[in-house]
């Protein structure tokens, strides 16, 4: 027996219909991103044996195939993640840049503002009018500090939000993967491949890779695991695990992404680790974002315990001391609020941060862990420790009442505890700075109020013969004993005898000897030169140069006066100079530096984050174009192949049609 | 190599959309002006750019400051200097009622003139600026500072204190100097001393009584250390065996202060200087047997006991003998006093003036450093122009290029000739 010529055709013909079907789903499918390109595998039928030769029985399909390149797929999950990443990171410090540099000068200006104020009340400090307008001036500042804190406040919720959102479509794309999983599995079952199934699962993965980074494990019944950050499980064959969000511990506003199996187990993910565009929220936040809230509330505090600290050396028109201009930095619930207790804590200490010194304030966060009766505190930017020491005081406190500082470094704020009994393993976080701006408030509400005169003055006498300078260096206690008055004065008096011992005496307008002491409070009598400072009367002094004197019966004498009065604008003039006075960051930098520096770390951050940007969208762009170039469909090449396909089948008719003249010939010969 | 269909026209699309982001971008800069827009930008410049704004504010405060203190020191000065001119009136009109021939009448009409320019001076001291604050009142500026008491006498319930304002980074200039400082604190024209002097007749007829009678020209403590705070006397004696005159100082015990015992006196030589207690005395003139001049502590006189004194005086008669002696030695002394006066007032307008110098040379400084500081802040900020147009003009043509082109290739497709 022969080949059949006809079936021969048929096998040509139907070959060629699914080819050109094939190129069909193909052209149908030109724009669908995810779509691998197909092409049918053709093979010869059988061959038939005729004894002597392989007679050819035509043609079958082997396999309709994608064009898939598993290599340049992997480049392509690899690079959404990163580059998602980045561009998340790149367009959230943008607009952070923006608000810090675009809105951030109002703060600077209103701080200028202010001081300007200070100084037209140093020209005229009695005129009530000048007076109001610095109050509304410390307002406006107030107003634009905390209005920044709450843009900032608002973009830290926002971004717990996209963190929200992108966990529960992350879920949901693990749902999707785990029925593509079954069904692929399913498919497969006959030995087929389901070419549109698995371009369907490997849509899922590229879209699961913008939220974090993506790794799969292929089993063989065609299933694919799927593991997301350092290597958790979101898929396993066919079941899937959800990805939510958790109130942070300490801080319960910093959420926090968990991994929830189907028993149950909750498992933390490391979220500034995890890649993706989540991973990129999480160190935004927890990054820049929380850096500069607390660059913001460390400005707010040095504003309003510099100009608080400057009122109290003051007297107001009414002759009264000088109370704070801002709201007291170590308000009871500003201290409270500074420290949070793990939800995981055993004990029952309640916490609080007071703090003691701006110029040492850094900005940073810390860990405060408590073991074995000691505090010790962790610098969460740096990761020094150092354990916490006890302030002593007497009678020396309970547990739960007492105070803690720490001193190498100096970090400016002491620990207090406030209540309840710490237990072993439980741990805090101190936020010094994070709230400092929303606490930023004018605490004066008359004019009057503005302490712009001086208590005291020093008045050297016109007989003094050497140049050493007395000042004052703070009015500790207007209301102690001899405290200059209106009623009279005190007087030093200064001379050098021996040689190399300066002899000093503070007396009182009626001659009575008023006691000196040193800043550790022993008697002073007398000092070997150079600088010095003492107390006397509420009052410490700073003497500087060497006030020889000439004896004993004619020494330096220096008056030091009560000098309340409308016209005097002494303690302006000492708040005017603070404005270029170097208080903040261990004496580096000036308030408006502080902030400033704030400004330009966060536009360094983001210029960074652009480039990068940069680089990680062309590394993408092109992974994306070279598995393109290797599945898309190019029409150009589907229109060939149609004619090519058309011609085939069109050849293959003409096979059947011969097949048929053969016939009809010999149907013709036997009649 | 093979491109995908839909791979070729989101790759001439993005082209498009990079190019017009370009121009976008230029289009901002150019309408700003500025080359760095947020810290992004360029964080580094950003950085110079904030200090540097930082800085400009600070010089405009400084030069704020500097025009509150030009004002407070100009009305001082102006109050300062009519002060002056009263005051040379005021000499005038002693020195005229003091010349030989003026009757009792004339020299009453020049004291009353005298009263006038009193009070002249009085209210210049008083004298408020334009917020209505008293400027010599030092740190009390609401109650005016200089208050005529019943005894026509004049009492400052002012303070010391002096305004100061910043001009400068840590440079301070003062704004105010209190009365006290120039009305009250005049120095004693004889030096630490006040003298009185306590004369006898001398022995001839009364209008021979010579008018130059010894006098203190000067009485200042010369060494502090020494210094004993007391009231002295110097007694004159003439030696009749000698028929010199000797003399002899006492402290108010009285015990004997100079010379030194055994020595009970010294002759008088007129201008040798002498010393005891830390205190030099310088006497002139003659002295007569029996003279005696105290001297009390006084380093300073105010101005307005001074013309007070001098209208007492000029309404006083003129005097023979004695009376005259002692009142041409109490004229001296009060001319002497005003003599003083105009120089202190002098010298506070001189001051003045040393502190108008630095304002001004701060002033200047302030404008040449921010004419410095914006010429930096300009070039780290501004935009160069020419530079931003003629990017402009070849990112515009970048995207017409990548427009015209995408449009011409796009329609070529083999399907089009099937």
């Amino acid at each position: 027996m022969g080949v059949d010529l006809l079936q021969l055709g048929i096998s040509g013909l139907s070959t060629a219909q699914q080819q050109l079907s094939t190129t069909g789903h193909n052209i149908a499918n030109v724009n669908n991103d995810g779509y691998s390109r197909q092409r049918v595998i053709q093979e010869t039928t059988t061959p038939f044996n005729s004894g002597s030769d392989f007679l050819g029985t035509g043609s079958k399909i082997k396999d309709v195939q994608r064009v898939f390149d598993q290599f340049r797929y992997n480049e392509v999950v690899f690079n959404q993640s990163t580059n998602s990443g980045a561009q998340t990171s790149a367009s959230k410090l943008g607009r952070l840049d923006e608000t810090m540099s675009l809105v951030g000068p109002n703060i600077t200006n209103s701080l200028n503002d202010l001081f300007a104020a200070v100084n037209s009340l140093v020209d005229v400090p009695g005129d009530v009018g000048l007076r109001q307008v610095m109050l509304a001036k410390a307002d406006t500042l107030a107003v634009s500090t905390q209005s920044m804190q709450r843009t900032l406040e608002a973009e830290y919720s926002s971004v717990n939000e996209d963190i929200e959102s992108s966990v529960e479509r992350m879920t949901a794309i693990a749902e999707q993967l785990a029925r593509v999983n079954r069904d692929v599995v399913t498919a497969s079952a006959g030995g087929a491949t389901p070419n549109d199934l698995l371009d369907e699962r490997d849509n899922l993965l590229i879209e699961l890779a913008e939220f974090t980074k993506v790794s799969t494990v292929a089993t063989q019944d065609g299933a694919l695991n799927v593991y997301i950050a350092n290597g958790q499980t979101l898929v396993t064959g066919t079941s899937s695990f959800s990805v939510t969000s958790v109130a942070g511990s300490p801080d319960p506003k910093q959420l926090q992404v968990v991994i929830q199996s189907p028993s149950s187990a909750l498992q933390h993910i490391d979220g500034k680790n995890m890649g993706g565009s989540v991973g990129a929220l999480i160190s935004y936040r927890d990054g820049a974002l929380t850096e500069t809230l607390n660059k913001v509330g460390l400005t707010a505090i040095a504003i309003a315990d510099t100009f608080n600290t400057a009122q109290s050396q003051g007297v107001d028109l009414n002759g009264l001391t000088g109370q704070n201009l801002f709201e007291d930095i170590n308000d009871p619930n500003a201290v409270r609020l500074r420290s949070l207790g793990a939800t995981s804590n055993t004990g029952t200490l309640a916490g609080g941060v007071e703090i003691t010194n701006v110029n040492q304030l850094s900005g940073d966060d810390f860990r405060l862990q408590y073991s074995g009766g000691t505090y010790t505190l962790t610098n969460l930017s740096s990761g020094q420790s150092q354990a916490m020491t006890l302030v002593v005081e007497t009678p020396a406190p309970a547990v739960g009442a007492r105070s803690f500082e720490a001193t190498s470094p100096d970090t400016g704020f002491i620990f207090k505890e406030a209540g309840g009994i710490p237990l072993d393993g439980d741990k805090f976080e101190l936020q010094p700075t994070r709230l400092g701006a929303s606490n930023l408030e004018v605490n004066l509400t008359s004019a009057d109020q503005i302490a712009a005169s001086s208590i005291v003055e020093i008045y050297p006498s016109g007989d003094n013969v050497n140049t050493a300078k007395l000042t004052i260096s703070s009015v500790d206690n207007s209301s102690a004993a001899d405290f200059p008055t209106t009623a009279g004065g005190l007087s030093l008096q200064a001379y050098e005898s021996p040689v190399g011992t300066f002899n000093l005496a503070m007396v009182d307008s009626s001659g009575t000897a008023v006691p000196l002491t040193d800043l550790s409070g022993a008697a002073l009598t007398s000092y070997s030169g150079g600088s010095i400072e003492f107390q006397a009367a509420g009052i410490t002094f700073k003497l500087t140069g060497d006030p020889t004197g000439q004896t004993a019966n004619a020494p330096e004498v220096y008056d030091i006066d009560y000098a309340f009065g409308s016209g005097n604008s002494k303690n302006m003039l000492a708040m005017a100079q603070l404005t270029d006075q170097k208080l903040m960051n261990n004496g580096k930098s000036t308030i408006a530096d502080v902030f400033e520096e704030a400004v330009t770390n966060v536009g360094s951050q983001s210029a960074t984050a652009n480039i990068e940007a940069g680089a990680a969208q062309t590394l993408y762009d092109q992974a994306t174009a070279r598995m393109s170039n290797t599945s898309g469909v190019n029409l150009d090449e589907e229109a060939s192949n149609l004619l090519r396909f058309q011609q085939a089948y069109s050849a293959s008719a003409q096979v059947i049609s011969t097949a048929n003249e053969i016939f009809q010939t010999i149907l013709q010969a036997v009649r | 190599m093979r491109i995908s269909t839909s791979q070729f026209y989101s790759v001439n699309t993005q082209n498009i959309l990079n190019r017009q982001s370009d121009v976008n971008g230029s289009v901002m800069s150019i309408s700003e002006g500025k080359r760095v827009i947020t810290a992004g930008d360029d964080s580094v410049a950003a950085n110079s750019i904030l200090n540097i704004r930082q800085e400009q504010a600070l010089i405009n405060q400084y030069r704020t400051n500097i025009n509150y203190a030009e004002t407070r020191i100009n009305v001082e000065e102006s109050a300062i200097e009519s002060a002056e001119n009263v005051m040379f009136r005021v000499k005038d009109l002693i020195l005229q009622g003091n010349s030989i021939g003026n009757d009792d009448a004339a020299r009453d009409a020049i004291a009353e003139e005298l009263a006038a320019r009193y009070d002249e001076l009085l209210s210049l001291a008083n004298s408020r600026d334009e917020s209505g604050s008293y400027v010599f009142g030092g740190f009390q500026t609401t109650t005016p500072p200089f208050e005529r008491q019943s005894d026509d006498s004049i009492n400052y319930v002012g303070d010391i204190g002096q305004r100061e304002t910043t001009v400068g980074p840590g440079v301070q200039v003062a704004t105010s100097d209190s009365g006290q400082k120039v009305f009250m604190d005049v120095p004693n024209a004889v030096g630490d001393f006040k003298p009185t002097y306590s004369m006898v007749a001398g022995s001839g007829a009364a209008v021979d009584e010579p008018v130059d009678r010894a006098r203190v020209a000067s009485a200042v403590i010369s060494d502090r250390s020494t210094y004993v705070e007391d009231d002295y006397t110097i007694d004159f004696v003439r030696n009749t065996a000698t028929d010199e005159m000797e003399l002899t100082v006492f402290d108010s015990t009285p015990t004997q202060v100079f010379p030194t015992l055994p020595a009970t006196s010294q002759v008088y030589v007129a201008g040798e200087p002498i010393t005891f207690n830390g205190v030099e005395v310088v006497i002139t003139e003659q002295p007569q047997d029996g003279d005696s001049i105290s001297l009390t502590p006084q380093d300073s006189v105010d101005i307005f006991t001074t013309i007070q004194q001098a209208i007492d005086w000029l309404k006083e008669p003129n005097g023979v003998g004695i009376d005259e002696a002692q009142r041409q030695l109490d004229i001296g002394h009060i001319i002497g006093n005003i003599d003083a006066s105009q120089i202190k007032l002098g010298n506070v307008r001189a001051e003045i003036g040393t502190r108008l110098q630095l304002t001004e040379s701060q002033n200047e400084r302030h404008l040449d450093y921010d004419l410095t500081l914006e010429t930096s802040r300009s070039s780290l900020e501004d935009l160069d122009m020419v530079e931003a147009i003629s990017q402009f003009e070849r990112q515009k043509l970048a995207l017409q290029a990548s427009q015209t082109a995408f449009s011409q290739i796009q329609g070529m497709s083999l399907l089009n000739y099937l």
